[in-house]
């Protein structure tokens, strides 16, 4: 039996292989294009997806902190984002000498203003050099622009060189992933699908036999094509040159050996010099790929001798984003897709769902602008906003908040989900607040029969709560507990500290004021014992972070105008949260909430000034001496002294808070800290997220809980009352000898030991 | 240590950790014993030369040729899959094990990109530090009427598409073999 050509394996029906099935409409690009639901349903069936999608997240991340270990990060990553920055805001400038010299170096520059423009000028050279077959290396925009779909319907061929570009398109899918396209697939389904279409036994087991049989047969397409398409990593703009940056060769050759060779680039992908180049290449591999730089990194200045190089300049919507400031960094993008690479979503889902052509959190802000918006609204909404996108981005792009916006943009044109409709009506009047609060306190306790769980299973929130004990609300909230606007005189200091005298402003949050108020208590009894004066200033309410989570920016903006208003009366040294989350908000979402308000604004900038989180402030104003709180305490919420940390994604990826718990935890309290497996991975509750997509929510919270238990470890603090009211309600409905506490908690037990044997002397 | 040797060091940690083999030789005679030794392990007589070694280094390829077949490469066609192949780099990059490839023309250019194992000479001189002493080389190569075509090559071909597992030799060399030379003539 002869082998069929490449021509003829492209050309086959597509194949139904372990669980991956045909397109809905045979053309190659129809598999993420069915209902996101539908998308998403699959893929949480696909238990080798989320394995393989662990592996991977698991190993990049070490690897990438071994890889930039040799690089100073935030300050590459802040000379890129500067340059990248300064080159969009003149980018006409740049395009017309990049133009200028690519044209003198021979090549031919092409500018498209659209995906069809783009598809047509390629085409176009094709059909003048009676091109029938071309060869491709790997291209994010001709993806975006579906450039293979529109040579299929003119009957030019292409072949896709790069191995794994090359194994999605046989399989008639998409990329998953910016730079590493099959990793949602396993050797068996690719053994099995290179088997069918080359009609002969290729091992479903052998890596290394896959890959030399991909690369057979792509070998021949090289020398029989009559265009090269390629990509481009950055262009020069002095020279006029392309960078290209490849591991497999693949890209070379389809550059030099066929006789036309066309680049495709986003406009964006300008750099004024080789100097910015360079500093490009530090940051790329090894956020990329962990490597320092890839195997290939080519500088194309011109045609090959003898050949014709074609350069097309795309904008599809670029110069769009340039023009909006809330999302032109978002054009800062180097596309090495390490913000899918810590992404928990992305982790459970996969780029076919997590995204639309670009996948990741850059996919979810670029996509509406490159695709429309349509074709992100189901994705966007699988943000959980843990913010650790932003920790990794080499550019600093501010994803996190962008997806939000464009969260927004979908609920300003879709609406707001009724459910959410009525709860944030509720929650951003405060009478309306505090009366369903009561009720709810009074109406539960069937339900609760006086204890901290609603555990009864209400059938139509099955999938929801069948994993988890929802939070009783606090018959007494804290509002209750402590004299609202009555400034508490401080006790006498249980140790030396720097925040004795001082006074501090309380603003617990909303989950705290009504579902954990021993909290509330825990954080003011903390402070008072510091010999701080505390007041819980009148007039609080929500701070607006599950609206804006949710897109609802009218209700945000109403809660935050709340929030101001009572902080800002307050005339107290510092305003303090137990909730890490809250002070993110307050501090650095309100900012953007009111970008133009002129009124508003400045008030959100003082508030934001005046904000800190409880554990900053006893790292940097109290700062507790050293084994000042290591004492033994009878009947300790630990009483093995051992504990493990949970870094809440706000209170790490938003406030940056790392060492300043542990510090607390172990050097001040004297406790043995025994670390989580993946410390920094968000538990998946993320507010609504976990009501919208119980399912990622429970794997998540269960990997959490899991790493907790092999810890040995019976007590997980945190600093933040969201993973709270989820880790509790997980291990509740779980029975796992876990404890999840405030480390508010424990430093308040021991502070009143101290206090009262302080009132005996 | 003196610079070079420092930098030669870093070269060939980074190297070796890609899988490179990096050699430092005193002169071309040297220089013509490693390719053979490489041509013995590979069980291999015939050698692809670029235009580019060939006319810059003419003593190796004199040494070489008393015991290999050395062929210049003509056309891309010619160079596939051709198991050895010797090729000069610009300059080199200890930073990150890289050789810097400048190769304008075709045939050229195929010795790099299709041979099995490709070994780079370079003189030892050509060794610097890190990739911004890269810029000006990039942009004299760039600035050349015509323009220019310019690769850090850094380690052989590799690809981990197919569940994150490394394999090496794609579409490029699968060796590489790197020989800076004191003398090359």
């Amino acid at each position: 039996m002869t082998a069929p050509s490449p021509h003829d394996v492209l050309r086959g029906r597509q194949p139904d292989v372990d669980g991956i099935p045909p397109d809905h409409d045979g053309t190659e690009h129809g598999w993420p294009e069915r209902p996101f639901r539908e998308r998403y349903d699959e893929a949480l069936g696909d238990e080798r997806l989320a394995r393989n999608l662990t592996a991977f997240q698991q190993s990049w991340r070490g690897n990438r902190g071994d890889a930039i270990e040799s690089i100073d990060f935030g300050d590459l990553r802040d000379r890129l984002r500067a340059s990248k920055t300064a080159t969009i805001a003149d980018l006409e400038t740049h395009i017309a000498t990049f133009q200028a010299a690519a044209e003198r170096a021979g090549a031919r520059v092409h500018h498209a203003a659209s995906a069809a423009d783009a598809n047509r000028i390629i085409r176009e050279l094709a059909e003048l050099h009676d091109v029938d077959l071309i060869a491709k290396s790997k291209s994010m925009v001709s993806e975006e622009i579906e450039l293979n779909h529109d040579f299929r319907e003119h009957g030019i061929d292409v072949v896709e060189t790069d191995l794994g570009e090359w194994i999605v398109q046989v399989m008639g899918q998409r990329p998953s992933h910016l730079v590493m396209p099959a990793i949602h697939l396993g050797r068996q389904q690719i053994g099995a699908v290179l088997t069918e279409r080359l009609g002969r036994d290729v091992s479903r087991e052998d890596i290394a036999e896959q890959v030399r049989v991909v690369r057979d047969e792509i070998r021949e397409v090289f020398f029989t094509a009559g265009m090269g398409i390629t990509g481009a990593n950055a262009l020069v703009a002095e020279t006029g040159t392309v960078m290209m940056c490849t591991n497999e060769g693949n890209g070379r050759l389809t550059s030099s050996v066929p006789r036309i060779h066309v680049v495709i680039a986003g406009i964006e992908k300008l750099v004024p010099s080789f100097e910015d180049a360079v500093m490009q290449l530090r940051l790329l591999g090894r956020s990329a790929t962990a490597q320092t730089l890839t195997s290939y990194t080519t500088f194309i200045t011109g045609p090959t001798p003898g050949h014709e190089m074609h350069i097309v300049l795309v904008d599809n919507g670029r110069r769009q984003m340039a023009a909006l400031p809330e999302f032109r960094e978002a054009l800062n993008c180097i596309r090495c897709g390490a913000c899918s690479n810590v992404c928990p979503p992305y982790r459970e889902v996969g780029g076919h769902v997590f995204g639309h052509i670009y996948t990741g959190a850059i996919g979810l802000v670029v996509t509406p602008f490159l695709n429309g918006l349509d074709a992100v609204a189901g994705p966007q909404s699988l943000c959980v906003s843990c913010n650790a996108c932003a920790t990794v981005c080499p550019v600093g792009i501010p994803l996190p908040r962008q997806i939000l916006d464009v969260r927004k943009m979908v609920v300003r044109k879709k609406g707001l989900h009724p459910a959410k409709r009525v709860a944030f009506g509720v929650l951003s009047r405060p009478a309306a607040f505090a009366l369903a609060s009561r009720v709810g306190a009074k109406a539960q306790l069937p339900l609760t029969r006086g204890g901290t769980f609603v555990r009864t299973q209400l059938p139509v929130l099955n999938r929801q709560t069948r994993w988890r004990s929802l939070p009783a609300v606090a018959r007494r909230p804290l509002r209750d507990r402590i004299r609202v606007g009555e400034t508490q005189p401080p006790l006498r200091p249980v140790v030396p500290n720097g925040a004795a005298g001082r006074t501090v402003a309380l603003f617990p949050g909303c989950i705290t004021d009504r579902m954990y108020p021993e909290q509330g208590q825990a954080v003011n009894d903390v402070l008072r014992h510091l010999g701080v004066r505390v007041v819980l200033p009148v007039g609080l309410n929500c701070c607006g972070l599950p609206a804006n989570n949710s897109g609802d920016e009218p209700n945000a903006r109403r809660m935050a105008r709340q929030t101001i208003r009572a902080l800002e009366r307050t005339r107290a040294d510092h305003i303090v949260s137990g909730s890490a989350s809250c002070v993110a908000m307050i501090a650095q979402d309100y900012v953007h909430l009111f970008r133009e308000d002129p009124v508003w604004l400045p008030r959100a900038e003082r508030l934001a000034a005046r904000v800190t989180d409880f554990t900053s402030f006893l790292a940097t104003v109290a700062e507790l001496p050293a084994g000042s709180l290591a004492v033994p305490v009878p009947g300790s919420i630990v009483p093995d002294g051992r504990v493990t940390y949970h870094d809440s994604c706000q209170g790490l990826n938003a406030l940056g808070l790392a060492a300043e718990p542990r510090r607390l935890l172990a050097d001040v309290m004297g406790l043995r800290i025994d670390e989580l497996a993946e410390s920094t991975l968000c538990c998946g509750f993320g507010g609504s997220f976990s009501f919208e997509y119980p399912d990622v929510a429970e794997r998540l919270m269960n990997r959490k809980l899991d790493d907790a238990e092999s810890t040995g470890a019976r007590v997980i603090v945190t600093d933040n009352q969201g993973c709270i009211m989820h880790l509790r309600g997980g291990a509740d409905a779980g029975r796992r000898p876990l404890r999840v506490v405030h480390i508010a908690e424990l430093l308040a037990e021991r502070m009143r030991l101290l206090g009262a044997a302080r009132s005996v002397e | 240590m003196s610079d070079t040797e420092t930098m030669l060091e870093e070269f060939g940690r980074r190297a070796a950790a890609l899988g490179v083999r990096v050699d430092r030789v005193p002169d071309s005679a040297a220089a013509a014993s490693t390719v053979q030794g490489t041509a013995t392990d590979a069980r291999v007589t015939r050698l692809v030369v670029s235009g580019e070694v060939r006319r810059r280094a003419p003593g190796l390829i004199q040494s070489i040729e008393a015991s290999l077949d050395v062929e210049t490469a003509t056309d891309p066609a010619a160079v596939r899959d051709a198991p050895l192949a010797l090729t000069l780099a610009h300059t080199a990059y200890a930073e990150t094990g890289s050789v810097l490839l400048a190769e304008p023309d075709l045939p050229d250019r195929a010795v790099g990109m299709l041979s099995g194992t490709l070994v780079v000479v370079l003189p030892t001189g050509g060794l610097r530090a890190g990739l911004e002493d890269a810029v000006a080389g990039l942009r004299a190569i760039a600035s050349q009427p015509g323009g220019g075509y310019a690769t850090l090559m850094t380690g052989p071909s590799r690809t981990a598409d197919i569940e994150r597992v490394l394999t090496v030799g794609v579409q490029g060399p699968g060796k590489v073999v790197v020989v800076f030379v004191d003398h090359l003539l």
